[in-house]
């Protein structure tokens, strides 16, 4: 029996070793797009780090396809918190990164790990919570002071916890409302992987800190009938399954900024600069841009182009 | 052929032997007896170079023995068998001492053939039975070609009738093929079937065992009982049928002794003379004549009880069934 | 649900291959931790010297070692700003491949040593009275020990198939390329996609199924 098993053992292992040597198969996703995923040989290939809220969306599993047709060129595409796509970005392990947090964008290229950052799309971020709205919002109030009302009521607040972009921005949003903050540090696995992080929450045992992703956020919030700061993708998607409804929103400081940057290959000699810039510029030329307008879920669209006809719209 | 010499074995503060001499003789079967615990595996396995002694040496044909030799060969007491067949288990030994191929093949068949397994040479080792185990383990020395086989306890946990198909290998090997042996068991009917020299383990060290009471005979059939004509005008009833001539011995420790006539079961009752008294190994050896001499071992306080001397008439019984037969044809009836 | 079942049965490309990876990956890692863990069980078990038992109690403790902390350790390793970026190895199929062997590494051994330490003395012994040299020793005794052994290579494998932690960490979960059945999982649970999830979910219960019914079938009958 043993002598047997091991022989085929050994033998259908190696097979495998083989395949999974040659194989950097292309992001294969709706069944009209796809083509065998072992067919490629030595293709050229691009990484991305970008945030599991812009993954989950599933705007790149329909955009990148349609580079790839063009260019021949595969995206892998790795989703992580905010955080550690910036810091995949520092440590060269992505080409690129995609993110919505401009103060870390911003970082990211002055420290000199990015270049060529271009505002590539947006999209809205919401104040959502219970229909009788117990904190009285008003849709004409600014988002700082709608969250001032909901800690002078003392309701119910359901904070994402968790380092993401949204979650920085509602920690902005906080920071701006005048209220009182406390500091707190946290460590969370995300991904699998283990983040410490600096966060401020408002006083009050009111504001819970959740340290997982929007759609468990708004499941949580549902059930609590408590206000929650959200992005409308996600609202979207999950706005069969909840009863909270839209309280605040159109602000300027509610606008969730996309912003795609390119690795620094004098920080990082091996990343794919020119293949990085190829994508950079294809995703916010008129082509690319319409694709993103086009893209949309629920019959609702999720994103909104920064360049209209090639120039870059306020 | 083998000598130990002044071999003390001891665990610990434990003294298991201490053997100032031992010799065996090419062509000899040599049985030692004696109970669990008394040093046999221990002499065994030093012998065979498992083990090594505290002190002393092991010298076979000249030369010091201190790790598995290929001339010596020993089986183990319960032997283990190899999860595979019979034929496998014989051919791991083989293998692992560079004999292949055609040779291999050989060598198995021949061992099986002489402990009578040949039809079972594919069969699962592990569902034997424990004889039939025990004799693929002697099979799986024999393969290896050994001048000198020892043995620890072949009949221990066996039934009757392998026991003395075993037996019969054993005399056969040491008869025939002038196989030296070394069986040590704690069985002595088994002894005496298979060794003409028998010892005992007495303080650590084998001793020459008191034997007695052998006899030669034709054995007849009497209405229905067998019965073995010894000396002039005396026989005795045996167990089973046997007929023609017979070696007989009946064990010292089977002879009851008494002042008066028994009203027993036992078949065998004579009257005789006390002749002798001795004290050999902490028991006394009644020597008694019935037409012919016979021995009884008694403890001393037994004898005391008895209150007999030499000259004293006395009454001598033993059971049918305690008398050892040695058939002289091989295969005789039963 | 029913999605689930339809995804099942009209055997989604996507779904399968993810499960091709993942039985790729797993099967690459067992064998590599077969090579190397197998021995060390063997030969812990077998040999004796100074500190044995506390290294059997180490390897013990190291089979509880978190998915978490593999990963988070190979990610250093690996990253291109680590030691060995330069492999540019990580979030490729063999990151994976690698975490997961150091992760079932030590449930190898254990098991090995587990099993060869049963083995009654006695063979040993029987082996060596029979004149046969030390290396067709341990070939004897190993294969008396042959389905504790093999009970180490199904319950290692059973390990790495159903872990998430270092294929995620190391392997990225990108689509078409790292993606496993259990990062899979993860994925779509957190997009509220129930349906893949489920029907990934279906497959590698099976696989466990399998698994166990090997184990115990293995197991069985290494009982005499």
């Amino acid at each position: 029996m043993t002598v047997k098993n091991i022989l085929l053992l050994t033998i259908i292992g190696t097979a495998f070793l083989f395949l999974s040597c040659g194989t950097p198969a292309q992001s294969v996703n709706k069944p009209k797009d796809a083509k065998s995923p072992e067919s490629t040989k030595q293709k050229q290939f691009i990484m991305m780090a970008t945030t599991t809220s812009t993954y989950d969306t599933g705007l790149l599993d329909y955009l990148n396809p349609k580079f790839t047709e063009k260019t021949g060129i595969d995206m892998r595409v790795v989703s992580l918190g905010t955080g550690a796509a910036i810091k995949a970005g520092e440590a060269g392990d992505a080409d690129l990164i995609l993110v919505h947090d401009r103060a870390g964008e911003l970082k990211f290229v002055e420290e000199g790990y990015g270049v060529n950052r271009r505002e590539v799309m947006y999209n809205d971020f919401i104040i959502v919570g219970p229909p009788d709205n117990p904190a009285g919002l008003g849709q004409t109030d600014t988002a700082s002071d709608a969250f001032a009302k909901i800690a002078k009521k003392g309701s119910l607040f359901i904070s994402r916890g968790d380092d993401s972009g949204t979650h920085r921005k509602e920690q902005d949003i906080w920071k701006a409302s005048g209220m009182p903050m406390e500091e707190q540090e946290q460590t969370l696995v995300k991904e699998g992987k283990p983040m410490a992080f600096k966060m401020v929450k408002p006083e009050g045992t009111w504001s819970l800190s959740i340290g997982q992703g929007m759609g468990q956020a708004l499941t949580i919030a549902n059930e609590k009938r408590a206000y929650v700061l959200a992005d409308e993708g996600t609202y979207i998607a999950y706005k069969d399954k909840i009863d909270l409804i839209i309280l605040n929103q159109g602000d300027a400081s509610l606008r969730n900024q996309y912003g795609i940057i390119a690795v620094n290959p004098e920080k990082h000699p091996t990343t794919k600069y020119d293949l990085a810039m190829k994508y950079i510029d294809w995703i916010t030329s008129p082509e690319g841009q319409k694709l993103i307008a086009d893209f949309k879920k629920g019959g609702e669209q999720m994103f909104y182009p920064d360049y209209n006809g090639g120039v870059l719209s306020g | 052929m083998l000598k130990l010499e002044n071999i003390k074995k001891s665990y610990g503060p434990l003294s298991v032997l201490d053997i100032p001499s031992w010799e065996v003789k090419q062509g000899e079967s040599v049985a030692l007896l004696g109970a669990n615990a008394t040093g046999k595996t221990t002499l065994l396995e030093i012998t065979a170079g498992l083990i090594q002694p505290t002190q002393g040496v092991v010298h076979f044909e000249g030369k010091s023995v201190t790790s598995p030799r290929t001339e010596i060969r020993i089986v183990l007491q319960n032997p283990v068998m190899f999860s595979t067949s019979v034929a496998g288990n014989i051919a791991y030994g083989l293998h692992g001492n560079g004999i292949t191929g055609r040779e291999r093949a050989e060598r198995i068949r021949e061992a099986l053939r002489i402990v009578g397994l040949e039809n079972l040479s594919r069969k699962n080792a592990l569902v034997l039975s424990e004889g039939q185990k025990q004799r693929v383990a002697i099979a799986r020395t024999l393969a290896l070609k050994p001048r000198l086989l020892l043995l620890d306890e072949p009949s221990a946990s066996v039934d009757k009738s392998s026991m003395q198909h075993i037996g019969e290998i054993l005399r056969r090997l040491n008869e025939k093929e002038g196989l030296t042996i070394i069986v040590a068991t704690h069985d002595l009917d088994f002894a005496r079937r298979i060794a003409k020299r028998t010892d005992t383990m007495r303080n650590g060290r084998p001793v020459p065992y008191i034997s007695g009471n052998m006899y030669t005979g034709a054995a007849f059939d009497n209405n229905g009982e067998t019965q073995v004509g010894i000396g002039a005008d005396v026989s005795l009833v045996i167990g089973g049928i046997y007929r023609g001539a017979v070696d007989i011995i009946i064990p010292p420790e089977h002879v009851v002794l008494s002042k008066s006539p028994i009203e027993s079961s036992m078949r065998n009752r004579f009257k005789g003379r006390v002749v002798r008294l001795a004290e050999e190994d902490g028991r006394v050896s009644v020597a008694v004549d019935i037409g012919v001499p016979i021995s009884a071992a008694l403890t001393h306080s037994a004898l005391a009880d008895l209150g007999i001397t030499i000259g004293n008439d006395i009454y001598v019984s033993f059971k049918a069934h305690g008398v050892i037969v040695f058939p002289h044809e091989e295969g005789g009836t039963k | 649900m029913h999605n689930a079942w339809l995804l099942l049965i009209s055997g989604d490309r996507d779904l399968w291959f993810i499960v091709w990876t993942s039985l790729r990956i797993s099967i690459a890692a067992t064998l590599i931790a077969v090579v190397v863990g197998v021995p060390i069980g063997y030969i812990v078990a077998s040999a004796s010297f100074p500190g044995r038992r506390a290294l059997i109690s180490f390897m013990n403790t190291l089979q509880s070692l978190p998915t978490v902390v593999i990963g988070l350790i190979f990610y250093g390793l690996l990253s291109r700003s680590g030691p060995f970026g330069s492999a540019g190895l990580l979030y490729t199929l063999w990151a994976i491949i690698i975490g997961e062997a150091v992760l079932i590494l030590p449930i190898m051994s254990a098991y090995t040593l587990a099993a060869v330490t049963d083995i009654d003395p006695r063979f040993r012994k029987t082996a060596r009275s029979l004149g046969v040299g030390r290396f067709r020793e341990s070939w004897i005794v190993a294969r008396e020990a042959r389905f504790g052994i093999a009970a180490s290579v199904i319950a290692g494998f059973g390990r790495a198939i159903g872990e998430v932690g270092v294929a995620m960490m190391l392997g990225g979960n990108i689509a078409g390329f790292t993606r496993t059945i259990t990062t899979a999982i993860a994925l779509e649970h957190n997009k509220g996609n129930f349906a893949l999830g489920l029907a990934l979910g279906a497959i590698l219960f099976c696989i466990a199924l399998i698994i166990n019914g090997m184990l115990h079938l293995v197991q069985g009958s290494g009982k005499r």
